[in-house]
């Protein structure tokens, strides 16, 4: 056996790529602990938004590389995922928001990301059901995309059993078992597995994970809803992001229109979607896109981004127990940094170190302040 | 379409079929005759057209099934708007129909070259991963064929939303739904009655026989829709219930609007949906769920073809059995997997005095067909030999299956019950959910008579109504309604 | 000619696709609705998930297994316009 009894807790896409690169590294007792089926949880959720548009060198840094991985998805897992780079269309409606991606663009392109500003007339040409009243600029970059999410839950558990990992669904975990300053088991509510590392990348229910050993988490969950329409023909050339409301907007592999974007702050507790949602999104779709307006709503959902203080992850041990990891605290975009996050962890899990774009996001950083947060958080 | 007919029966008794002034259709570069209270799905029947949509992956011909706002076979771009039924849209002068998705048009699709390359299944998840320049292909190729119509030509107007408020709901309008709207009244509760087609009674609108001392199933709903204004019921018609939402209430969608409504109690009818048979083929025009053909045939006069295989052998399937040929459509048999008739046995005899064969202990074992239904081919259950019938229009019946979407929304426990012919909604015997202030009754408890579902709505209608009305004569009529 | 047996008419899911995927594990109704998109159409499985519960059961899943999918409004697909509008008494 090579590593340790490893138990990841959460079976979504932060869980499996994990599991995924430990087993690459040459872990060979890694189990996955998803209490639900797969693709019940936030991976399942989310619209599937790629970019590597970010306002913080960091952010931007790992999304370089996660954009790498979704492109090369399917010939490293032989499974589809979709990825179409038809860019992200940020549009500021006012003097401050264009101020804001001139300075990102700006910081983005010290970083490697060759985003641009984009005019309204070439706004129009690039989306030509686009209204543009009220947009002063847009931030635009190719690169940046969406792809099917479910896919890439599938591909990692596809790959993650071909190496061995142990993917368990229906398995929620009850309990945590502690001996002296270490946890050496986990109980669900079928069996119990022994561990020598466990790994809480339980999301939104990563508080209540770490409340089972003691450890007091400052994330929360907070509900998002989304939206989709029936499927149309293709139409919609990018993914548009109005940053009037931090709506996305993007049309899927399959035709429909998925829309998403926040309603109100504050923890939440159900899946339970509302009709105040369906409002706001329909008002805001047919404000952007005026034809849209006779287009049918089809489904709508919720899910949780999982919020810490300062926007930034929680990603590190704790100091008690001392073989217990977390890696959550991914706000709304966790899907689409989990593949390059899970490469960093890995390194830091298997081979001890610890890359410094993520060795500021310790959970010890929330009794010194925190960091600067993201600005660039939308949906 | 190679020839240009028209499929109406034009003299039926009294029966004109309702059907309105003579328009003309805009479909596909064809002028179609049709009428202002025909739904186009029927009209485009009544022309000829048997393929109603190509489907999404293989470009198969679809052909309508339900006829009734469910099966969603019927979809065409109408008047520039996506993915309309067309069966609950009726027809207007001048109104503009195309299906879309078909290239170049749904009579003659080339992209059922995808059905001919992937004759059992077409599983996209693993295919052509790599190379990676193939795979960007794959992709490119696959969302190129996405997608059910284009964006509608124009924006659309926002309408104000209306909301209301009411003692009791009655969502659904069919036996079940003016039975309990018609308690309720009675027992003195301020009653809804909501249905989302455009006339009351669910399927006995297409109800051939005589039913409770009417003629037929429109004479029974006639003297039901004149007890419920007498009983001073408010009606409304065409408004499609949308589900509740966590603001605790129901979302309704009508003539472009949508109302909020908040009733103290809800009485859920929304009745059973048809259900495709399952066999090899089992998509082809000309295969309709028996209630379909039905109501193609009594409501709105329209022959479905010309020579019909009924699957199933209960009343309603001996009925058309009766009926279709005086409708100038030849019935080549009735065969169920049952040993015996559901139906009455002396109707049975009588239909198979006349040369009708009723193959009993035989299951429908596939359909043949290139473009639309040629034939039907039944095996025998015991083994033997099989029986190829020719026929291009089947009425599959085989229960349907209860509605459950609304009580589960409303907090109600919905369970898969194999008894009840799917998933439904628990309930006590009033029809009370998990939800006390919700009620499910008709044939979402399963597939019922008329009268039988009727009865299960008195005793919902009651129900709701005593909670809010308590009356030791309700209770006791409750009682007596319940007992039996 | 090619001889499917539709189970969901809305996205073309044949009895073959849903059978082989039994056989690889999916045997719960919310997976197997993920992996072949059965009942996330237009008819959102009013057509297709008792067909479905019917496969599962010749498979040898227990009745007791099969659940629903979740229902979730809205139940009919509707126009982004209708939810637009304004209520009574509110400004736009």
């Amino acid at each position: 056996m090579t590593g340790p009894r490893t138990i990841i807790i959460g079976g979504g896409i932060v869980g499996l790529s994990l599991a995924w690169n430990l087993a690459r590294r040459g872990w060979t007792d890694v189990t996955v602990l998803e209490r639900d089926h797969l693709n019940a949880g936030a991976s399942a959720r989310c619209g599937g938004g790629v970019r590597e548009q970010w306002s913080s060198a960091d952010n931007i840094r790992i999304m370089k590389r996660s954009v790498r991985l979704f492109e090369s998805f399917p010939q490293d897992t032989g499974f589809n995922n979709w990825f179409r780079q038809c860019g992200y269309l940020f549009l500021a409606y006012s003097d401050e928001q264009a101020a804001l991606f001139e300075a990102n663009v700006k910081l983005q392109h010290e970083n490697g990301v060759a985003s641009r500003l984009m005019s309204p007339p070439a706004i129009q040409r690039l989306v030509p059901e686009i209204n543009l009243d009220g947009i002063v600029v847009g931030a635009f970059h190719q690169r940046d995309g969406v792809c099917f999410p479910f896919a890439m839950v599938w591909g990692y558990a596809k790959v993650c059993r071909e190496l061995g990992v142990r993917v368990l669904p229906g398995h929620e975990v009850v309990g945590l078992e502690m001996r002296g300053r270490k946890l050496t088991g986990v109980a669900t509510n079928r069996g119990a597995f022994a561990a020598d590392l466990v790994v809480n990348a339980a999301a939104a229910w990563s508080p209540r994970i770490g409340e089972m050993c003691g450890v007091a988490l400052p994330n929360h969950p907070e509900k998002h809803e989304a939206l989709v329409t029936e499927a149309l023909h293709p139409f919609l050339s990018t993914c548009l992001v109005p940053m009037n409301s931090g709506m996305y907007a993007a049309q899927t592999m399959r035709g429909e229109l998925y829309a998403c974007v926040g309603l109100q702050k504050g923890p939440a507790a159900d899946y339970d979607p509302s009709f105040a949602f369906m409002r706001k999104v329909s008002r805001l779709l047919i404000d952007l896109l005026p034809r849209a307006a006779g287009v049918k709503a089809l489904r709508q959902w919720g899910g949780f981004y999982d919020i810490t203080p300062d926007t930034n992850p929680i990603i590190g041990y704790v100091a008690e127990p001392g073989n217990f990891y977390q890696f959550h605290g991914l706000m709304g975009h966790g899907f689409m940094f989990a593949p390059a996050l899970s490469e960093l962890v890995a390194d830091h899990l298997a081979g001890g170190k610890l890359d410094p774009d993520i060795a500021n996001y310790g959970v010890e950083r929330f009794a010194r302040g925190g960091l600067e947060a993201e600005k660039l958080i939308i949906g | 379409m190679s020839r240009i007919h028209d499929r109406r029966i034009y003299h039926q008794g009294a029966n004109d079929f309702g059907r309105g002034e003579p328009v003309r259709l805009r479909f596909e570069g064809y002028r179609l005759r049709a009428y202002a209270n025909e739904p186009v799905a029927v009209a485009l029947l009544a022309n000829g057209v048997r393929t109603a949509s190509r489907s999404l992956k293989f470009h198969r011909p679809r052909g309508v099934l339900c006829l009734g706002g469910r099966c969603f076979s019927c979809l065409a771009r109408v008047d520039g708007v996506p993915n309309v039924r067309t069966c609950r849209v009726a027809c207007r002068d001048g109104m503009t129909v195309r299906r879309e998705s078909a290239v170049p048009q749904a009579g003659c699709d080339v992209l059922r070259a995808f059905d001919f390359a992937f004759p059992k299944s077409l599983e996209y998840h693993e295919m052509f991963t790599r190379p990676a320049p193939v795979n960007k292909m794959l992709q490119r190729a696959v969302r190129v064929f996405s997608g059910g119509g284009d964006l509608p030509d124009r924006a659309a107007p926002a309408p104000a939303i209306r909301e209301k408020a009411v003692e009791v709901a009655v969502i659904g309008g069919g036996p079940a739904g003016m039975a309990a709207a018609l308690t309720a009244a009675a027992a003195g509760a301020r009653t809804l009655l909501v249905d989302d087609a455009p006339e009351l009674g669910g399927h006995l609108v297409g109800w051939p026989e005589p039913l409770d001392g009417f003629a037929d199933g429109p004479a029974w709903i006639q003297a039901q829709l004149a007890a419920l204004d007498k009983a001073g019921v408010e009606v409304a018609l065409g408004a499609e219930c949308l589900g509740r939402y966590r603001e605790g209430f129901w979302a309704f969608y009508a003539d472009g609007a949508l109302t909020l409504l908040t009733p103290r109690r809800t009485v859920l009818a929304t009745g059973a949906y048809d259900q495709p048979p399952l066999f090899p083929n089992n998509d082809l025009p000309g295969i309709f769920s028996t209630r379909g053909v039905s109501k193609l045939v009594h409501r709105w006069g329209v022959r479905p073809g010309d020579a019909c295989l009924i699957l199933g052998v209960d009343d309603l399937a001996l009925s058309l059995a009766e009926r279709l040929p005086e409708m100038g459509v030849r019935v080549v048999g009735l065969a169920t997997e049952a040993r015996q008739v559901a139906g009455d046995p002396d109707r049975a005899e009588k239909i198979r005095g006349r040369g009708v064969p009723i193959f009993l202990g035989y299951r429908a074992a596939r359909a043949r067909g290139a473009l639309r239904l040629k034939g039907l081919r039944l095996e025998p259950l015991d083994g033997g030999e099989p029986v190829d019938a020719p026929c291009d229009v089947v009425a599959a019946g085989g229960p349907p299956a209860p509605s459950w979407e609304l009580a589960a929304q409303a907090g109600g426990n919905v369970i898969y019950d194999a008894a009840r012919g799917g998933f439904a909604a628990t309930c006590d015997k009033t029809g009370r959910t998990a939800n006390s202030d919700v009620f499910v009754t008709g044939e979402m408890l399963g597939a019922a008579p008329a009268l039988t579902a009727a009865a299960r709505g008195r005793a919902a209608g009651l129900a709701a109504a005593l909670d809010l009305h308590p009356d030791e004569t309700v209770a006791a009529e409750l009682r007596r309604t319940t007992e039996n | 000619m090619p001889r499917k047996t539709i189970v969901c008419r809305c996205e073309d899911v044949t009895a073959d696709e849903i059978r082989a995927s039994i056989a690889h594990g999916l045997r719960d109704i919310e997976s197997l609705k993920r992996f072949h998109a059965l009942g996330t159409g237009p008819c959102q499985g009013k057509m297709c998930l008792v067909n479905l519960a019917r496969l599962l059961l010749e498979a040898g899943i227990p009745a007791a297994e099969i659940k629903p999918i979740v229902s979730r409004p809205p139940g009919a697909w509707t126009p982004l316009a209708a939810f637009a509008g304004r209520k009574a008494g509110e400004r736009s």
